[in-house]
């Protein structure tokens, strides 16, 4: 793992770009299943939704003290209380929430996969002591959405098929265009291009791959498969927020998270 | 589609230790074993388990000398 010491202010910065759009992925995806404390199937799965809620918010908090570390561009209170929607870097696919517990399970499936992804990618020691409590707990979060999307194919395969084409499409797109560096320094620069240089992380059309190997298993046992996907457009890519349009969460989710109306108790 | 309510109950029985072997913590409502289990990790996972185990509750055989509902 590389040291914050030896990084040069390029690559520090692309680092913590990463774990921007990490923290705030993982804060949403939190949020997403908070919203179904009250309303899952059962009390049981009540009680799962706020478990691996609260698991998602501890992930986020670690990957934002790791980002403010490595930027003197942001105040926490700033980065938690301040920010509009559109200066939010989360996976598109969490800019709404899940309307059906359906959905609920096939997005936290196909995301936490992929920010698992990137999060193991990163040949960098950002969240340190904590990786071993977030691996067991990513675990169980895994096979809560395996047992849960076996149970769903087979009760209603079409609802499930078209909540797996919806997001997998969203997904695929946010790790970007096909990473060929040197065309992409031509004609739309990534800001994650130093981590591929300096041999931080691979590309992350390659870490894409990875993540299309270790759903493709589990999306064909329970009978369903991915929609053809094309790579998102280049010329509409951007490189921070890694989306193609100038969107964010919904305006009511941005403001709980926030804390707006809590603000006068700070 | 709307997820169907289950009825089904699972017992849950969990070991902190070898030495003090399984003891019945509780139970949960699933349709099958494998949600049971998840549900058994999910509501019962506030202490040092080394071991949990779900059975159904329709599957536990009453003791002629003791039979009856609990």
């Amino acid at each position: 793992m590389t040291e914050t010491d030896a990084l040069d202010k390029e690559t520090a910065e692309a680092i913590s770009n990463e774990l921007l759009r990490l923290a705030d992925s993982k804060l949403l995806l939190g949020y997403r299943y908070s919203q179904w404390m009250f309303s899952a199937p059962s009390l049981e799965a009540c009680n799962a939704a706020s478990s691996i809620s609260q698991d998602e918010f501890g992930h986020a908090r670690a990957l934002y003290t790791a980002h403010l570390s490595m930027t003197d561009d942001v105040e926490e209170d700033e980065l938690m209380h301040e920010r509009e929607p559109e200066e939010y870097w989360n996976a598109p696919a969490l800019d709404q929430t899940s309307e059906t517990w359906t959905e609920l399970v096939v997005d936290a499936f196909l995301i936490d996969s992929a920010i698992g992804e990137l999060v193991s990618a990163l040949e960098y020691d950002a969240i340190g002591r904590m990786q071993d409590k977030i691996e067991q707990e990513e675990s169980f979060h895994d096979r809560y959405g395996h047992v849960w999307l076996t149970r769903l194919a087979g009760d209603d395969p079409e609802a499930t098929q078209a909540a797996v084409d919806e997001t997998f499409e969203s997904v695929y797109a946010w790790f970007g265009p096909e990473n060929d560096v040197r065309q992409l320094q031509a004609d739309s620069p990534r800001t994650d291009e130093p981590l591929v240089e300096a041999d931080l992380r691979p590309p992350a059309s390659e870490v894409r791959e990875q993540w299309l190997e270790s759903v493709e298993s589990v999306i064909e046992d329970v009978g369903l498969s991915f929609p053809d996907t094309p790579s998102p457009d280049r010329e509409a890519w951007d490189g921070d927020r890694w989306r193609l349009d100038d969107g964010g969460p919904d305006q009511p989710s941005i403001e709980q998270l926030r804390g707006d109306e809590s603000a006068a108790f700070r | 589609m709307s997820v169907q309510s289950h009825d089904r109950i699972y017992e849950v029985f969990a070991a902190q230790s070898h030495e003090t072997g399984l003891e019945h913590i509780g139970s949960v409502h699933a349709d099958d074993a494998d949600i049971a289990a998840l549900h058994g990790c999910a509501v019962y996972d506030e202490e040092d388990w080394i071991v949990m185990k779900v059975v159904p509750r329709d599957r536990l055989y009453d003791v002629d000398e003791y039979a009856g509902d609990i």
